[in-house]
């Protein structure tokens, strides 16, 4: 007989560092929506559970001077709903609005999205894009990476280190952003096929800001350069957005998969960016 | 573990293991028959509950996660032996034909019409996006979610 989990229910985060510190095996739980099929599926064994869900401080959002403050243990839901991050940052409620359902969106956490690194997960791209930090810490210490260098390290692995619990994803944002977000999927809300997130300022009429990070395609979120570099000092024109696109579509890797070609894929890239682009410069203010 | 669950204002007191997925206990170890799985992998709804008001998939929480919250099933919307205005609402519109997504359609439709009294065919939708019926083709779902929010904003006015 399998026995049985030793489950704990720290009430604060000390308690769930020196926790998890002592049981550095111990799987963390927040919302359960890809550990319970993790769970299922055996790839992860749940002989400790480390329950983070009553450390209420670790749900708030908040924004501060110029920045957006999301707890770890915020929901999509809480995101998609949050008033604060509509006023401040819609593209996130956007992304938010469309993982999975609304019960999976109830429950699942920006955290435990953060540290899955689901490569066809939709805040990632968005948290690429905006330049946002995850802050972590440790029984010891306290972390923080910027998700544009070397967060998601690989297919479902961030930089996240096993003794560390995140605590929070910060974002800066402008009052000048234009922003952007689209995805393809099989169906309306599920993976994406290709995601992409794109942000767009302008100073006098030219470009001085863009942000464009594609998802889903490859192992890891990846920042389009070339074609961010492109749009710096242009106007913006429907010829400028078409040339970035194609340079995207050029320079983004694209892999394999048994059920969509590197070509089809690689067509939306530049489709979707487009799209993206399109949008972020409509909503610039 | 000894844990407690609050299911339709009921208190049980049992021991369990906690990582035991939610669905096993309401139905296995608590009886609450309503609690059905399908997929047991968070896709098609019908093990869908309601943990503090809202719409969760019981497959995919642990027991230990939810324990003391406030838990609620199709056991609980029928009071005193009369079906809720939802239940005939869905009868009277055929919005199920084999029955066993049902469950997990009426506790969705319960926690987005807990939210919004009045919502439109997009918001019911959205809000039944994660309920898979294989059997009605989803108009008469539509229908019955419609007529129910029309007689609960009956009841109450």
């Amino acid at each position: 007989m399998i026995s049985e989990t030793t489950y704990h229910r720290p009430d604060s985060l000390d308690q769930a560092c020196n926790l998890l510190s002592e049981n550095p095996e111990a799987i963390l739980l927040s919302g359960c929506q890809s550990l319970g099929l993790l769970s299922k599926e055996g790839i992860v064994s749940l002989d400790t559970v480390i329950d983070l869900n009553r450390i209420s401080e670790l749900r708030e959002i908040s924004y501060n001077d110029g920045s957006l403050h999301i707890g770890s243990l915020a929901t999509h839901r809480d995101i998609e709903t949050s008033q604060t991050v509509q006023t401040h940052l819609p593209l996130l409620s956007t992304a938010a609005k469309q993982i999975a359902d609304v019960q999976i969106r109830n429950a699942g956490t920006i955290g435990g999205a953060c540290a899955y690194a689901d490569p066809t997960a939709d805040y990632p791209p968005v948290l690429m894009a905006t330049n946002a930090t995850v802050h972590s810490v440790s029984a010891t210490d306290s972390f923080e990476y910027t998700t544009r260098d070397g967060f998601f390290v690989d297919y479902y692995q961030s930089a996240i280190g096993p003794e560390e619990i995140i605590t929070s994803i910060n974002i800066p944002l402008s009052k000048n952003a234009g922003y952007g977000f689209e995805k393809l999927a099989y169906r309306k809300n599920d993976r994406a096929i290709v995601n992409v997130a794109a942000i767009l300022e302008t100073k006098n009429g030219k470009c001085t800001r863009s942000d464009i990070c594609v998802a889903g395609v490859w192992d890891t979120p990846l920042i389009a350069n070339e074609a961010m570099e492109f749009l710096l000092g242009t106007q913006l024109t429907d010829d400028d957005l078409s040339q970035a696109s194609a340079m995207a579509e050029d320079e983004i890797l694209v892999c394999d998969d048994p059920l969509i070609s590197i070509e089809y894929r690689s067509a939306m890239v530049g489709v979707l960016t487009k799209k993206a682009l399109t949008t972020a410069r409509e909503d610039l203010p | 573990m000894i844990l407690n669950f609050k299911v339709n204002d009921t208190t049980h007191e049992i021991n369990i293991d906690p990582s035991m997925p939610l669905a096993d206990v309401l139905h296995d170890a608590l009886g609450y028959k309503s609690v059905k799985q399908s997929c047991s992998t968070g896709i098609c709804g019908a093990c869908t509950i309601r943990i503090n008001g809202e719409a969760r998939k019981s497959c995919l929480h642990m027991a230990g996660q939810v324990a003391d919250s406030d838990i609620s099933t199709v056991e609980g919307l029928s009071k005193n032996g009369a079906l809720s205005p939802l239940q005939e609402a869905f009868i009277e519109n055929f919005s199920f034909q084999c029955g066993f997504c049902t469950p997990g359609f009426l506790m969705s439709t319960a926690a987005l019409l807990a939210e919004n009294s009045n919502p439109s065919d997009e918001e019911i939708r959205d809000s039944l996006h994660g309920n898979i019926c294989r059997c009605t083709g989803y108009l008469a779902i539509l229908d019955g979610v419609k007529d129910a929010a029309n007689r609960m904003n009956e009841g109450s006015s």
